[in-house]
């Protein structure tokens, strides 16, 4: 079956991998916002999946502005006396709303109404919530209030935690300890959804969901849906699902990986490429001692987060293939100066340097081609490729396909491919080798 | 004279010894019935069930699901559990007893478990029981030897797909030493968390005889919980508050999970020191506030709670309803009271 | 099922019609290093370089039958290493088989494999390319990653020759990455192990309080010194190792395929759960299940997996799951689990557990010390419970038994 996601990418003008042509030194960020201070609004809007479905939503606004699906990443300093004010502009019937931040210290609230688990807004009040961000870390954030249905309604977030002594130019650890230190850090929110549910509410119908009956049939990764994962963030025909999903890296780099589990269910969230070494869980380092360092990481190919929890992962990037990736006529070095086997820039393996490609590939006639396929094998050389194949991949880069493994989740209501799927590629080191 | 005081110690030296002769199996009897169980939304469920009963079933408390808690004394090697099968109605089977965790029991004759298989329709054999069987209007006995510490669950180790879900299961946990749950595991308070499912549907087919090769329902595939269960009740504005110790003391929480699908409790504003599973502990201990409770799964958590409060605890896989009726399923409060006068603080957590 | 028979015979012309009128760059062509014939085996005058593997596999569709004795379509990969190229698409269409054969290799190799598309049989209007996705394989290139969108796949009528080096050792697994959701529910599935090199030293080799003894014949080593991991101490040693794969079919996903209908992925629900290709109590039969008629009578579910041992023994358990639906929680009541690795890594703690949980991609080994448990039969089934279930049939699905002796 012809795939439809390459269909579909003939016609997006707008690719954020389009944009790597003289990339800048810093690959990427995660979006959010900082402060000590936050005002959101829990408000109803609709949300766009690529197969075309528009989906009633509740989620949390920054200020009074428009809802986003998740909600704010909220991006703190260690040691902060955090406040949030959480205003209730759902529709009439919602009713109320709260925020839980688990894994936060000394949490109290003010204002609203008591719930069955924290303090809510009622409809039009608002609530306060009070915390010390006292641990850095990843953490989730989500309703409280009837959360088998906000949860799925849409109020979720994600709070980030920076060490103590962080500072994005010389010292970028997720934890303080220098073996949390990372290149380039992205969020992967993992969540689902049963349109279902979605259409009673909009309908006015809420008391008719039957949570037993759950049945989701979209999986996201920060709110979008494959592909709309690997397009830019803040896209303008996206505008309540600002986050997009597009980790990059660079031979050697260190990628750090902050998963948040906020749905209902296991994802077993898998990493091509190369493993990724776990380093924490719910914000705490994997360590045998205080002090210690993540002593205790595992590194895995395939992590599942518990629901409403968090891990943190550092993936770095380089090949050991048995042949020279770098290819073998372009007069390029491996220099090993410390003595790890590694190139000290390139991070080629140089006992692998001057190998030769060890396979004729397949004649094209007999190959089917991937949209993000360089055209070649060899990292940074992007070769020619039959009129309408590939086209995602100028520089040849290095993608791998970084999903769910439970691979019904793959799929937007029916259609493959789509849901909790991205992406990542290693940016080769230098200017791109063109094969002429 | 100092012959007589000394021939009266060794009496009662004596007597001491074969007392502990006798105490050093633990013993219980447990019997297993047909009873109906209320929901909150008046929903009646019939339930298979344990109760407990004294020596030799002379007289028994009424059926319940969870079965009752069996508190093994601290340092027993033997545990006999004596299972008579009483269910009753157009359908009843034979019954087991297991403990996943401990060794698989015998009857105390046998060196090893014997488990039963049933032909099928082809003759191939299908195991039907773990281990032996005791079939309904009898009695049967289970020996376990090399007890170990820790947080278990008894179950039916017969047609556990459908004897499981109709409520033959409960909790049993043996300390190292009073207030020790293990070797280096001191705690204050413990509170027992069991989690638990209903699918009232299976139910019915099982004790309306419609459960089966032909009938209406073949198989426990298509199950589909409706009722969510925290100490066997699912959430209603009827639940009270669980005391959970005070602040600053170290309370253990035993999590059991007795359902076919897994769950996260989540206690609000608390980290868990995760220090065992399934009676094991960890070389280190897990800091987690969203630990993964699977099928069939005990965990047992430590917190040293700093401040007083009733704090929810709920599962974030968000088994949160009573069939369609919200709020409902698992959740429950643990009240903390405030820290004792005087009391020493036995950390931060 | 009985109307769609007929699609077979006529399928099979039209293929051999297709194939027969490709140009010459369409061929089955085996890449494998001093093999001159392609059969991928070194015979006669061949010469095999030292430390190298050659795999033939095929990559198709076949039928299986379920442990209710429910005849399923499935796609999958079968093993032809040593058959010559030009008998390869007359041999091996239609005799895929569930899982897919185990690979098994040792650290440090260089391993060829080459894959063959024959087509698919049962449905001659598709012409879907396939992979090999190499799963868990660190350092990868995208080119033999075998990832569809981020590189090649190979079309029907075609070879692809990956190449490794094998890697770290540890339980890794395989799949087809092409239309991932649809070719793995469809069954084209395996293990894939690497043995470490620690296997190999010396006989006296001092690893802790352990002394390793390999066979005296040269064969490799004897049962009692071979290790999942480079341990150093042989902490990882095992007497007997088992595969254990955790697999599952939606029956109406697989006859919407064998029937060209619209493939219902939003729909999909495993109700076949199984342990390496067979439910219960297939699983513990050391004879396959009936071969079905549909793949011309041939043994399509080669791999049972009742797990056997003398008391006394350490047993391997090596645990993956390619599920591509559920979680499912696997125990074993009365004999713990020591685990040693997750995802083909030493882990840098063990545990003792009674039940792992697993989705799909995630692999775990578990050694089971038999030393004090009294011999018997005993049971590893998943405590999910309702999927002791061969769809709506009772006392099957996922569980097998261990017989300690």
């Amino acid at each position: 079956m012809r795939s439809i996601m390459m269909q579909r990418f003939r016609w997006f003008p707008v690719m954020a991998v389009l944009l790597l042509l003289g990339a800048s030194p810093a690959l990427a960020a995660i979006q959010g916002v900082t402060g000590t201070t936050f005002n959101l609004t829990a408000k109803a809007d609709h949300i766009s999946t690529p197969d075309g479905g528009s989906i009633h939503m509740w989620g949390y606004a920054l200020n009074n502005g428009r809802m986003q699906y998740p909600g704010p990443t909220l991006i703190l300093n260690q040691g902060d006396t955090i406040s949030i004010t959480l205003t209730n502009n759902l529709p009439p019937g919602a009713g109320n709303v709260s925020i839980l931040a688990p894994g936060q210290s000394g949490g109290t609230a003010t204002g609203g109404v008591q719930g069955l688990i924290t303090r809510e807004a009622p409809p039009g009040g608002s609530v306060t919530y009070n915390f010390v961000a006292a641990e850095p870390g990843t953490y989730a954030y989500y309703s409280g209030t009837r959360p088998e249905l906000q949860v799925e309604m849409g109020l979720i977030g994600t709070i980030i935690v920076r060490p103590a002594g962080f500072n994005e130019a010389s010292n970028k650890t997720a934890y303080g300890h220098p073996e949390t230190r990372y290149d380039d850090e992205f969020l992967f929110l993992l969540s689902e959804m049963d349109p279902n549910i979605h259409e009673l509410v909009e309908a006015g119908l809420m008391n008719m969901v039957d949570n037993t009956k759950y049945f989701p049939v979209y999986w996201f990764i920060n709110g979008r849906a494959a592909p709309d994962t690997m397009l830019d963030a803040n896209v303008s025909f996206l505008p309540t699902q600002p986050y997009n999903c597009l980790p990059m890296t660079r031979p050697g780099g260190r990628l750090l990986m902050r998963i948040v589990n906020a749905s209902r269910d296991l994802h077993p969230y898998h990493t091509h490429g190369n493993h990724h070494k776990v380093i924490a869980f719910d914000g705490r380092l994997l360590e045998s001692a205080p002090g210690a360092g993540p002593d205790l990481a595992v590194a895995d190919f395939t992590t599942s987060v518990p629901p409403g929890g968090t891990a943190d992962g550092v993936f770095q990037w380089y090949a050991k293939a048995g042949w020279d990736i770098y290819g073998t006529d372009n007069g390029h070095d491996c220099v090993d100066g410390n003595g790890d086997d590694l190139d000290d820039s390139t991070y080629e393996y140089c006992p692998d340097h001057g190998k030769p490609f060890p396979v004729d590939l397949p004649h094209k006639n007999d190959t089917t081609f991937g949209a993000f396929w360089g055209g070649g094998p060899f990292l940074g050389t992007a070769e020619p490729l039959p009129p309408g194949e590939g086209g995602f991949n100028p520089n040849g880069a290095y993608f791998f396909m970084w999903h769910s493994h439970s691979e019904k989740e793959l799929t937007n209501f029916d259609i493959f491919p789509g849901g909790m799927l991205t992406m990542m590629f290693v940016e080769p080191p230098s200017p791109p080798l063109i094969n002429p | 004279m100092r012959k007589r005081i000394f021939q009266i110690i060794l009496v009662i030296l004596i007597t001491v010894f074969c007392l502990a002769g006798v105490s050093s199996a633990a013993e219980f009897w447990l019997r297993a019935g047909t009873f109906i169980k209320t929901m909150p939304d008046g929903v009646q469920v019939p339930m298979w069930g344990f109760a407990r009963c004294t020596a030799n079933f002379a007289s028994c408390n009424p059926l319940r699901v969870p079965g009752p808690p069996l508190i093994v004394p601290p340092g027993e090697n033997t545990l006999v559990i004596h299972v008579r099968n009483n269910l009753a109605g157009p359908y009843t089977e034979p019954v087991s007893l297991v403990i996943p965790g401990q060794a698989m029991p015998t009857d105390g004759t046998a060196s090893s478990p014997a488990p039963v298989k049933v032909p099928d329709e082809n003759g191939n054999l299908r195991v039907r029981s773990l281990v032996h069987e005791t079939a309904v209007g009898s009695d049967g006995v289970y020996v376990w030897n090399a007890l170990k510490s820790g947080t278990y669950l008894y179950q039916s180790g017969t047609h556990q797909a459908v004897q499981i879900q109709m409520g033959l299961y409960g909790p049993l946990k043996m300390d190292a030493a009073p207030g020790r749950a293990y070797t280096g595991v001191p705690f204050d308070r413990e509170v027992m968390l069991f989690f638990s499912e209903i699918d009232p549907a299976l139910h019915t087919a099982v004790v309306t005889n419609n459960y089966g090769p032909g009938k209406a329902m073949t198989s426990t595939m298509y199950y589909e919980p409706k009722y969510f269960l925290i100490n066997g009740e699912p959430y209603s504005s009827a639940t009270s508050a669980i005391p959970a110790g005070s602040a600053g003391q170290r309370v253990l929480i035993r999590f059991l999970n007795a359902g076919l699908e897994s769950h996260v409790p989540i206690l609000d504003r608390h980290y868990m020191s995760v220090l065992a599973e399934d009676g094991n502990v960890f070389e280190h201990p897990k800091e987690q506030y969203a630990p993964l409770l699977a099928a069939g799964k005990t965990l047992d958590a430590m917190i040293t709670p700093k401040a007083q409060g009733t704090y929810a605890v709920y599962d974030r896989m968000l088994s949160l309803t009573n069939a369609a009726a919200s709020p409902g399923g698992m959740l429950a409060h643990l009240r903390i009271a405030s820290a004792p006068a005087g009391a020493a603080s036995h950390g931060q957590r | 099922m009985n109307g769609n028979k007929g699609f077979a015979i006529p399928g099979l012309f039209l293929l051999f019609l297709v194939l027969a009128s490709s140009p010459g760059w369409a061929a089955i062509t085996v890449q494998c290093p001093g093999d001159t014939n392609g059969d991928a085996i070194w015979t006669g005058p061949e010469v095999r370089p030292e430390n190298t593997v050659c795999i033939h596999l095929t990559a198709g569709d076949g039928f299986i039958r379920m442990a209710d004795g429910y005849l399923q379509y499935i796609f999958g990969f079968n093993d032809f290493t040593g058959t010559p190229p030009d008998q390869i698409m007359d041999q091996a269409m239609l005799s895929q088989q569930f899982p897919a054969p185990t690979i098994k290799v040792k650290e440090g190799q260089d391993v060829y494999l080459t894959l063959s598309n024959v087509g698919m049989v049962q449905r001659p209007d598709l012409f879907d390319a396939h992979t090999v996705h190499w799963h868990g394989y660190p350092f990868q290139t995208p080119v033999f990653d075998g990832e569809p969108m981020a590189s090649i796949s190979i079309n029907m009528g075609s070879s692809l020759t990956y190449y490794y080096v094998a890697p770290d050792p540890g339980t890794y697994m395989y799949h087809c990455h092409f239309e991932a959701t649809e070719h793995m529910q469809m069954g084209m599935l395996g293990n894939l192990y690497v043995t470490p090199r620690q296997d190999d030293l010396p006989d006296g080799a001092v690893l802790g309080s352990h002394v390793h003894h390999p066979d005296p014949d040269g064969n490799g080593p004897l049962p009692g010194d071979r290790y999942v991991f480079n341990d150093g101490d042989g902490s990882t040693r095992y007497d007997v190792d088992y595969p254990i794969q955790i697999l599952a079919f939606d029956p109406r996903f697989h006859d919407a395929s064998m029937n060209v209908q619209p493939l219902p992925f939003a729909m999909m629900r495993d109700t076949y759960p199984m342990l390496n290709g067979r439910g219960y109590p297939d699983t513990v039969s050391l004879t396959p299940p009936t071969p079905p008629d549909e793949n011309g009578g041939r043994v399509s579910q080669p791999m049972n997996s009742l797990i056997t041992a003398s008391r006394g023994q350490r047993i391997l358990l090596r645990i993956s799951s390619l599920s591509t639906v559920e979680f499912y929680t696997l125990s074993s009541p009365g004999i713990p689990m020591l685990v040693v690795g997750k995802d083909a890594k030493q882990l840098p703690a063990y545990f003792t557990t009674n039940s792992l949980t697993l989705g799909g991609g995630e692999s775990y080994d578990v050694i089971l010390d038999t030393a004090d448990i009294a011999q018997g039969t005993y049971f590893l089934y998943t405590t999910n419970l309702h999927n002791l279930s061969n769809y709506n049939e009772d006392f099957g699905g996922m569980m097998t038994e261990i017989v300690i002796n």
